[in-house]
């Protein structure tokens, strides 16, 4: 990857992570406009100004960094308690929050525009900076780093040592340094000046070891070592010093220009040069465990090196003659301290340049089968691989799979469509499981094998599922605190005090229901902001306090979600969506609905009582467009309200869309699956034992009478039910209704697939299955079902099953 | 063999970039978003360069820096400070914690390859 390309990338990520830090920046600034002196939403405040500007310039957004430079100032003013934060501050940096957003989000022509168009607000905003800190700095207090740029120079990503045209004139400087003792605690090692000299010239290195006390008193973490240099270099005086930058403080430095020289050095210290290198590989040397190795590694870090000429490749190295081509600025000494511990190898250490050498070399490279002199090179160039390669692939090993394990602790950002697919994978592995399962029932003496291998199958399938579906699980609590800055704004257009409570932030919801949760959730805020709440004076005058409260509740329900939105505002109006629906035709006018299924009308399409079109909401697309979104994610809308005391919208959203808990039931020759989460219990009815009630199935339990549908009467099968039916007893909000079948199958891990346009407008099934034995089940909608049971009513002459309780839910 | 280095910054974008950066120049680098978790890393899996942003939540740069040295594996390893801070006192601060050297925010991807190479000098030839 080169730098241009980590630029882009790195572009990328912060623009990620700067969406991030603008929400957490807006939830400080919201905190800091009700508490101005939290310390800790100051804190917030200023770390999220000190991440997008540091984190903005590092990744190229030099403009956005040097904007947020001053209002950082004040952020840090505000910390160490030279600025009182006041609503004015808060109001302007929330509305930079927006340019900054609008920065990041536009085309990179128009980006700095974006900025500019806000001066106004920042200048007002540094209004409040005291006097002394205000006098204007430069925008980027970040000067270039002295010592990096000289350090810069040893590195081999920069340019390479710069060989001017026409020498530059050179200096010679007399360097007395003298670490601290102290210095090896920092980290440092002396020699890292050393080496930053030496990128700068030639140099003469002179250990000053009079400190150095007697062996006894030696503390080996003390450096009692110092070093005389005399340096040769075109860099100033200035550079030579910055070299010692990270050390100023804890040494001693003498640094004096001897003489000024202008003729150049006959030989380029520091430019990489070729040299061959020579040596014998004693049957001592291979014996010793990890020593020819040892001197490729220390080789390697010098430079490219390259094998000329080598032993007879074996499974074991042979002992033999090496040579090899290094490519090095280091010395020629520092090539031979590679061989420090193989002193018998006899190193012969030479430049390349000599012809017959490179040529030696080039014969090497052009092609493995043309031997060069003296050398055994059809198998030269494949040997290194052979002698090194596998150990040090070996010895990396661990370093990568510590990286993996590392990599856990990680946030990884990952494409919803990746996981979509993967759900949709383990989907198709949980019903092949199934197969599995059932194939291996219908074996006679099955291998215990193959019932191990299959029921480690089951496990490993669910198991999956389990940990691919809690991936896509996220805390509703982000979805939450999105509103915090819409219900200030809102309210504070309208001329309204409102509080916003939310509730059950951690409560958690598959992904792909949350995303599209945000909608609905706006819609329903601004509603009640806009019809709900009242303003201050009316709620004083209605004996509230003056500002209204706004809660946004969730909650875990089995495998269902309940999202509350509520007010406590003036509540509906029943006698004018009475009027409206009546006007509509959609109320006969001699009906008496009750108030609560009065409500419901404004939930249907184009159904608006407000008197004008507000900016906010009123426009006609409301509720309605909420309610088709919700069911659209299997979820019902609930809404109840009391005059004078609030209203109250209830989302029931499952948890997740991907895969039910099913219990598999039996009606003739077709299997059904009811969710089991809503599954209390199953009982037998006997034939005899069966209770009409007026015309309505119930059945005694525990001394109760329980209302039932008979899904084979539902479904219109054609028979009598069998002799012992079962009763699956389920709760749905708050109530019990149950479900005559013929038979109850058992549990059934169920991956939903949808019903697809043939479904749309389909509500007692949720979707369908397909089962181990290739045969589909419908996934019952229950809540559906009980409201198709209900509107059969009218049409039933008392056959029909519909119970007390649908005709509740109605009207709950 | 291919050094370690750990970096550590609350700034995911820094933090990716200090990894492309020092990757790209043979390095093997993990990262961990504060103090805590910079710390429990280099606990893990000795470092042999630790590059920390100062100003962070849950723990901060200098702290980290002071227990780092504590420890006696990283008693003498490197340690640069990677931060905005260009004044002098969180420099000096950051020095008498125990830190090698720093490098300012922004930085130049070269400027932190060359302040990595100089402290934890690292063959560019071993990269795999």
């Amino acid at each position: 990857m080169n730098f241009d390309e980590i630029q882009r990338r790195s572009r990328e990520i912060f623009r990620l992570e700067a969406a991030d830090v603008l929400t957490e920046l807006e939830a400080a600034l919201l905190e800091l406009e009700h508490q101005p002196a939290n310390t800790d939403a100051i804190d917030r405040v200023f770390r999220a100004m000190h991440t997008l500007k540091g984190s903005g310039a590092t990744s190229g957004f030099t403009d956005l960094s040097g904007f947020l430079h001053h209002v950082e100032d004040l952020f840090n003013a505000a910390r160490e308690g030279r600025v009182a934060v006041n609503s004015e501050i808060v109001d302007i940096t929330l509305r930079l929050c927006d340019v900054i957003a609008r920065y990041l989000a536009a085309a990179p022509a128009d980006a700095s525009a974006v900025l500019q168009g806000a001066d106004a607000d920042l200048q007002a905003l540094l209004r409040h900076l005291p006097a002394a800190k205000s006098a204007a700095k430069p925008a980027h207090a970040c000067p270039g780093e002295p010592v990096a740029r000289a350090a810069a120079q040893v590195a081999p990503a920069a340019a390479p040592v710069p060989v001017a045209p026409e020498a530059p004139p050179l200096f010679s400087y007399k360097i007395a340094f003298r670490p601290h003792a102290g210095v090896f605690q920092q980290g440092v090692d002396p020699g890292m000046f050393l080496d930053g000299l030496r990128a700068l010239g030639a140099c003469e290195v002179r250990v000053v070891d009079s400190a150095l006390p007697s062996l006894a008193e030696l503390d080996a973490e003390q450096c009692y070592l110092g070093w005389d240099i005399a340096l040769q270099t075109a860099m100033s005086l200035e550079s030579v010093r910055d070299v010692f930058c990270f050390i100023a403080d804890d040494c001693d430095l003498e640094i004096a220009l001897a003489v000024s020289a202008t003729s150049a050095p006959a030989e380029a210290p520091v430019a990489v040069r070729a040299w061959l290198v020579e040596f014998q590989a004693t049957a001592a040397l291979l014996d010793a465990p990890g020593a020819l190795d040892a001197i490729f590694l220390e080789l390697s870090m010098l430079g490219e090196h390259r094998i000329v000429e080598s032993p007879p490749a074996g499974d074991e190295p042979q002992p033999g003659r090496w040579r090899m081509r290094l490519e090095t600025d280091a010395t020629r000494e520092r090539i031979g301290d590679a061989f420090a511990f193989a002193i018998d190898a006899a190193p012969l250490i030479t430049p390349a340049d000599q012809p017959e050498v490179a040529a030696a070399a080039m014969g090497s490279e052009a092609t493995t089968g043309t031997a060069a002199p003296g050398s055994a090179s059809a198998v030269g160039p494949a040997v290194p691989k052979a002698a090194t390669a596998p150990r040090v692939g070996a010895a990396r090993k661990p370093g990568a799979s510590a990286a993996a394990v590392n990599a856990k602790h990680e946030m990884l950002r990952v494409s919803a469509d990746k996981l979509d697919r993967l759900v949709n994978l383990v989907g198709e592995l949980v019903i092949l499981k199934s197969q599995v399962s059932e194939g291996c029932a219908l074996v006679p003496n099955l291998p215990p094998a193959l019932q191990g291998a299959a029921e480690g199958l089951q496990r490993l399938a669910f198991e999956l599922r389990d940990v691919v579906l809690g991936v896509r699980m996220m805390p509703i609590g982000e979805t939450f605190s999105k509103f915090r800055r819409l219900t200030r704004d809102l309210s504070r257009d309208l001329g309204k005090e409102v509080e916003l409570v939310i509730e059950g932030a951690e409560t958690e919801m598959d992904k792909t229901v949350l995303d599209q949760l945000n909608d609905p959730l706006m819609h329903l805020v601004r509603n009640c902001l806009d019809h709900g709440c009242e303003p201050p004076e009316e709620r004083e005058r209605a004996g509230k306090p003056r500002a209204a409260t706004l809660t946004l509740r969730a909650e875990q329900r089995g495998d269902r979600v309940w999202i509350v939105v509520a007010d406590d505002g003036r509540g509906l109006n029943a006698e004018r969506i009475r009027a409206k629906a009546i006007a509509r035709g959609l109320l006969d006018p001699a009906a008496t609905p009750s108030e609560q299924e009065i409500y419901q009308f404004i939930m249907l399409p184009g159904f608006s009582t407000a008197d004008k079109i507000s900016e906010i909401s009123g426009r006609g697309v409301g509720l309605d467009v909420v309610k088709r979104s919700i069911e659209q994610l299997r979820g019902t809308v609930e809404l109840r309200s009391q005059p004078g005391r609030g209203a109250e919208i209830r989302l029931s959203l499952p948890l997740t869309l991907a895969i039910i808990e099913g219990l598999m039931v039996r009606v003739a020759n077709d299997r059904y699956i009811l969710p089991l989460s809503c599954a209390l219990e199953t009982i037998e009815q006997k034939r005899g034992e069966r209770l009409p009630a007026n015309g309505r199935n119930v059945v005694a339990l525990r001394g109760e009478l329980l209302p039932y549908l008979r899904l084979r009467e539902l479904f219109d099968y054609p028979g009598e039910p069998p002799e012992i039916e079962r009763i699956v007893v389920v709760e749905l909000e708050d109530k019990r209704i149950g479900f005559a079948v013929d038979e109850v199958l058992g549990n059934h891990q169920t991956v939903l697939k949808s019903l697809g346009w043939l479904g749309q407008h389909v509500d007692i099934f949720t979707g369908a299955t397909v089962l181990g034995d290739g045969k589909v089940a419908m996934i019952i909608d229950v809540s559906g079902l009980v409201a198709y049971d209900a509107a059969r009513i009218p049409q039933s002459n008392g056959l029909g099953s519909g119970v007390e309780y649908a005709i509740d839910t109605t009207a709950a | 063999m291919s050094k370690i280095v750990i970096t550590v910054d609350d700034s995911m974008s820094i933090r990716e970039t200090v990894k492309m950066v020092l990757s790209s120049a043979g390095y093997t680098v993990f990262a961990a978003e504060d103090g805590v978790a910079g710390l429990r890393l280099a606990e893990q899996r000795k470092a042999d360069l630790i590059i920390t942003d100062l100003n962070m939540p849950n723990m901060d740069g200098i702290t980290l820096i002071t227990r780092l040295r504590a420890l006696p594996q990283y008693k003498f390893t490197p340690i640069v400070m990677l931060t905005t801070e260009s004044q002098d006192d969180k420099k000096v601060a950051g020095k008498r914690a125990g830190a090698t050297g720093w490098v300012v925010k922004p930085f130049d991807p070269a400027r932190l390859i060359g302040v990595a190479q100089m402290v934890c000098p690292q063959a560019a030839a071993v990269r795999v």
